[in-house]
């Protein structure tokens, strides 16, 4: 398909069916509306376009910067398409905690003014709102900026009834349930409208989250009252959610249906389905029903909220359990040790030992035994399990800091024919212990 | 009261507390049974000299330090705790830090006098917070570790320490400001600048004498996953450090290891919740004079400011911030509590809510009760809003009522006024619910106050008396009340007072 403008590939996104036996539904056929199709990544990228459109002419002519206030989807759609159109940017945002966001808008052209955070205390006069600091710059220098008001402009839900809403009905014909995370409530509220007005049966989820938990773009409860434009009548019910459960349906999508959706499309399929398996439970199947879900964004930029919200999935683990992790308790405690005195009487003996200290490297670089060298635990673990990777003819001794790691690594050595022990009272005591033996001799 | 005011309030008992907002303080097991005792503590009270009493509890702090080590011990780690003084000006929780040998963090020369009468040598005293000559001239003379909040600190100290302690090492510590820390900080007017640290590297290097023993870092933060992102940011300071040729072994990660000190979360969301929709839609509040702490209705149907408010309410206490604070991916991928261990680095606190959580409440007696001209109810009390909280911390959470009265169990909703000639003498600038009808010569009780932050600011206004403190003990045949003086943390063993 060609296209002569980017502009022109706002919305029109697809709609992708969600197999039945993934959501397992009886009586109700499940669609996600894939909003991250969008050119500039995200659903954001109508009322990016559409809150800017009859302004552009007159920012062009005047110089006038198009102000945002937002530090994610909706900046960076105004600052591309600003970029694209010759207009200058400006961003209006709290201090941005990741350096990829802030450099990618800057990438985009945007000058970004970040707000410091102020104290925890709550405080009436906090001036640096962001929306109320914006408005304040914008009403002052009226002739330098140009507001795109997200949160309490109008026309926010009315290009979602004209663009989102629409392409749904166009799509799908009427829709019985209709689910999206909540952010300026824009989505929901536009295109709620207009699957309700083509059929007035259709209900409107509103999806949040729960105190203490977030889905970037999304909001909690709390925060629903800073958005002058949310209107809670409209929604049928508003269900919150939490992190974990919004990670699990970037999971399940991304798995069984290959829909690559950041957090609030993973939260707010998460919720819709519990819902649905609730509303299915009661459906005769006289009528196939059908429900439709946003999926507004993509997954990339959120790897660092996935792992924080369930870090258990990061972990490194080896694909087959190495051997040394799997020595049995009585044979690590049988492994044969040393104390400082020990390895000191050994070091003066004729054949002299090869002392592995399994710590990291910073532990290492700031203090060792002398001649000893460094193979962190980690490393040494695949060392062993592959081979034999230190002389035979020579003792090991393995030191960590506390006597306990190096214990296992003995034990396991001894047991590959090496004659190892483990250094039990650990590096740091057996350093002051050679020190305090120096200072007398 | 006049007999139509009596009257009224009579009739209109019921729709006058209905909807006000509560907000349970939450009390620990001691607490609780200090408080099932309220005859003794009243009892107690009688024989002391007018004004509002700190009852502390120094067997809470004990536990609350004991707490703490157990905590950080499940990553193997025991930390040098430097208790923070500044909370609380009671002698007896100073002992008390001392007998459980801790450190303490010390922000005047007052404070350091102080700590050094308690007990505490100087190696274990933290010098933090602006200095004056004389400050620093003591901590100095004593040995202390001491945290340096700016170049300009650093030359004055090094310049002292050649004339008080000319052949001697001492030790500092260089506060970062955190505001300058990659992942973004909040604002603070505390702590070196980056742009200054190499500067006071070259200081440092010019006097061997004074040793960097580490760096500090006090932000006031209390979510784990910055808490964390500020540890490993502190460890690639060491990492620079070690590579510039100094051997830093202390990381002090200040305070701000936060206890829960509301009973029900569901209570704080409903207050703040009714908060937004009155001011939203102008509904009585139930706050003093329509005041939104840090909420305000804006343009455009907003109601901003939640977020601070609701910051005030935690979850959880800092065990989950801990959690995350011992496991973040540092240097060389080990985790934090791993390079800590490897490194023979020492972590230092300097807990302030968390060592004095819980350990003492504050007692108000009532003066009378009215109404104002407005029909609010108020409890007018022996105290005012300097001996509670001025600004740093909003008092917000319900007192209990302690009166001798059998069926005190209705709840009763009131604004609390205290004795000072100003409009603003509003000890807590919400309703609060009482569990009975106060009268006068009753007391309220303010949960978790005389150990943290209503000392802080304790002041004579008017001539009005500063608290008078007294220590509960709890043994074995019941509750016990003692002098500060008197009070011997080493004469008490598992219950029995020596
Ligand atoms: C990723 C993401 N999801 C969901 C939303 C919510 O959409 P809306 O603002 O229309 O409620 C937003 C925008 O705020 C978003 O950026
Ligand atoms: C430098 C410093 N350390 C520690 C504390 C104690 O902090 P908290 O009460 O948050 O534990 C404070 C308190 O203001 C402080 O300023």
């Amino acid at each position: 398909m060609i296209y002569n403008s980017v502009i022109d590939m706002i919305g029109q996104t697809p709609m992708l069916k969600i197999p039945a036996d993934v959501h397992g539904l009886k009586h109700i056929d499940v669609y996600a509306k894939l909003e991250y199709m969008n050119p500039y990544g995200s659903v954001k990228d109508r009322i990016a376009y559409g809150l800017m459109k009859d302004h552009v002419e007159e920012m062009k002519n005047t110089g006038k910067k198009p102000v945002i206030v937002s530090n994610a989807n909706t900046a960076k759609a105004v600052s591309g398409i600003s970029h694209y159109l010759g207009l200058q940017p400006y961003i209006v945002s709290n201090k941005m905690p990741y350096k990829e966001v802030r450099n990618q808008l800057k990438f985009l052209g945007a000058e970004i003014e970040e707000l410091p955070a102020l104290t925890q205390c709550p405080n009436p006069f906090d001036p640096n709102d962001m929306i109320q600091y914006a408005e304040r710059m914008v009403n002052q220098s009226p002739d330098k900026f140009h507001l795109i008001d997200q949160f309490g402009d109008s026309n926010n839900p009315k290009i979602h009834f004209e663009t989102t809403g629409k392409e749904i009905y166009d799509d799908l014909g009427d829709v019985d349930y209709f689910f999206a995370v909540l952010g300026t409530s824009g989505t929901t509220l536009g295109a709620g409208n207009y699957l309700r007005e083509k059929n007035p049966q259709t209900k409107v989820f509103g999806v949040i989250t729960e105190t203490g938990h977030n889905a970037p773009g999304g909001r909690s409860k709390s925060e629903m009252w800073e958005v002058g434009i949310f209107n809670p009548d409209h929604y049928d019910e508003i269900i919150a959610g939490t992190k974990q459960q919004a990670t699990a349906g970037m999971r399940e999508l991304n798995s069984k249906c290959g829909v690559m959706c950041g957090p609030t499309g993973g939260l707010g399929y998460h919720r819709m389905l519990e819902k649905l398996r609730e509303i299915d439970k009661g459906l005769n199947g006289e009528k196939r029903h059908k429900a439709v879900f946003i999926a507004c964004d993509r997954m990339e930029p959120y790897m660092d909220y996935v792992q924080k919200a369930c870090p258990e999935m990061f972990e490194e683990k080896p694909s087959n359990q190495l051997r040394v992790q799997t020595l049995p308790s009585d044979k690590v405690q049988n492994a044969p040790s040393v104390d400082a005195e020990g390895l000191m009487q050994m070091f003066e003996s004729d054949t002299k030992p090869l002392v592995v200290d399994t710590r990291g490297a910073f532990g290492y670089s700031i203090g060792h035994i002398q001649g000893s060298i460094n193979i962190q635990d980690t490393f040494l673990e695949q060392m062993l399990d592959n081979g034999k990777p230190f002389p035979q003819n020579q003792p090991i001794v393995f030191a960590c800091m506390r006597g306990d790691v190096s214990t296992r690594f003995a034990a396991f050595a001894r047991e590959q024919g090496y004659e190892a022990y483990s250094l039990s009272c650990g590096v740091g005591a057996f350093v002051q212990f050679y020190d305090a033996k120096k200072a007398v001799a | 009261m006049s007999a139509q005011l009596a009257q009224a309030e009579n009739k209109t008992t019921e729709n006058l507390h209905a909807g006000v907002p509560t907000l349970t303080a939450k009390q620990s097991p001691l607490v609780q049974s200090l408080l099932a005792n309220k005859e003794k503590l009243l009892q107690a009270v009688q024989v002391l000299p007018e004004g509002h009493i700190h009852v502390v509890l120094p067997q809470q702090m004990k536990q609350n330090i004991a707490e703490m080590r157990q905590i950080f011990g499940e990553y193997g780690i025991e930390p040098r705790i430097f208790v923070s003084h500044k909370p609380s000006k009671s002698n007896a929780l100073i002992k008390q830090a001392r007998a459980e040998n801790t450190g303490l963090d010390v922000s005047s020369k007052n404070e350091l006098i102080s700590a050094l009468k308690n007990g505490f040598s100087g190696q274990n005293i933290c010098c933090t917070g602006s200095k004056n000559d004389d400050y620093i001239t003591l901590s100095i003379q004593h040995g202390c570790l001491h945290s340096v909040d700016s170049i300009e600190e650093l030359e004055r100290y090094i310049k002292a320490c050649e004339k008080i302690a000319p052949q001697e090492k001492r030790n500092v510590l260089l506060r970062i400001n955190s505001a300058d820390a990659p992942y973004g900080g909040k604002i603070s007017r505390f702590g070196i600048p980056m742009c200054d640290l190499e500067a006071c590297y070259n200081l440092l290097k010019e006097n061997p004498n004074v040793n960097l023993d580490g760096f500090h870092m006090h932000s006031g933060e209390s979510d784990g996953d910055l808490r964390a992102e500020e540890l490993d940011f502190l460890l690639t300071l060491f990492k620079d450090a070690y590579e510039q040729g100094f051997s830093p072994k202390t990381i002090d990660v200040g305070g701000s290891l936060l206890k829960n000190i509301y009973e029900k979360i569901e209570e704080c969301e409903a207050f703040v919740d009714h908060l937004s929709d009155a001011l939203k839609n102008n509904k009585e509040t139930y706050t003093w004079r329509r005041y939104g702490y840090s909420i305000a209705a804006g343009n455009q149907n907003r109601v901003s400011g939640r977020e601070g408010l609701m910051g005030f309410f935690k979850l959880d206490d800092y065990g989950p911030c801990v959690k995350k604070m011992m496991n973040v991916q540092t240097l060389y991928s080990r985790t934090s509590h791993q390079t800590l261990l490897e490194c023979v680095f020492t972590l230092a606190l300097e807990p302030g809510v968390s060592a004095y959580d819980q350990c003492g409440i504050i007692l108000f007696k009532i003066v009378d009760t009215r109404f104002n001209n407005k029909g609010e109810h108020m409890t007018v009390l022996d105290g005012n809003v300097f001996n509670l909280s001025f600004n740093i911390t909003e008092q917000m959470a319900d007192p209990v009522l302690l009166t001798e009265d059998e069926d005190a169990s209705e709840t009763f909703s009131t604004y609390l006024v205290g004795n000072l000639c100003t409009d603003f003498d509003i000890m807590v600038k919400r309703k609060v619910v009482l569990k009975g009808k106060p009268k006068a010569g009753d007391y309220l009780c303010f949960i978790n106050t005389a150990g943290y932050t209503a000392d802080f600011h304790d002041a004579p206004v008017h001539q009005h008396p500063m608290g008078q403190k007294i220590v509960a003990i709890s043994a074995q045949d019941g509750w016990r009340f003692m002098s500060e003086d008197r009070f011997n943390p080493y004469l008490i063993e598992e219950g029995s007072i020596l």
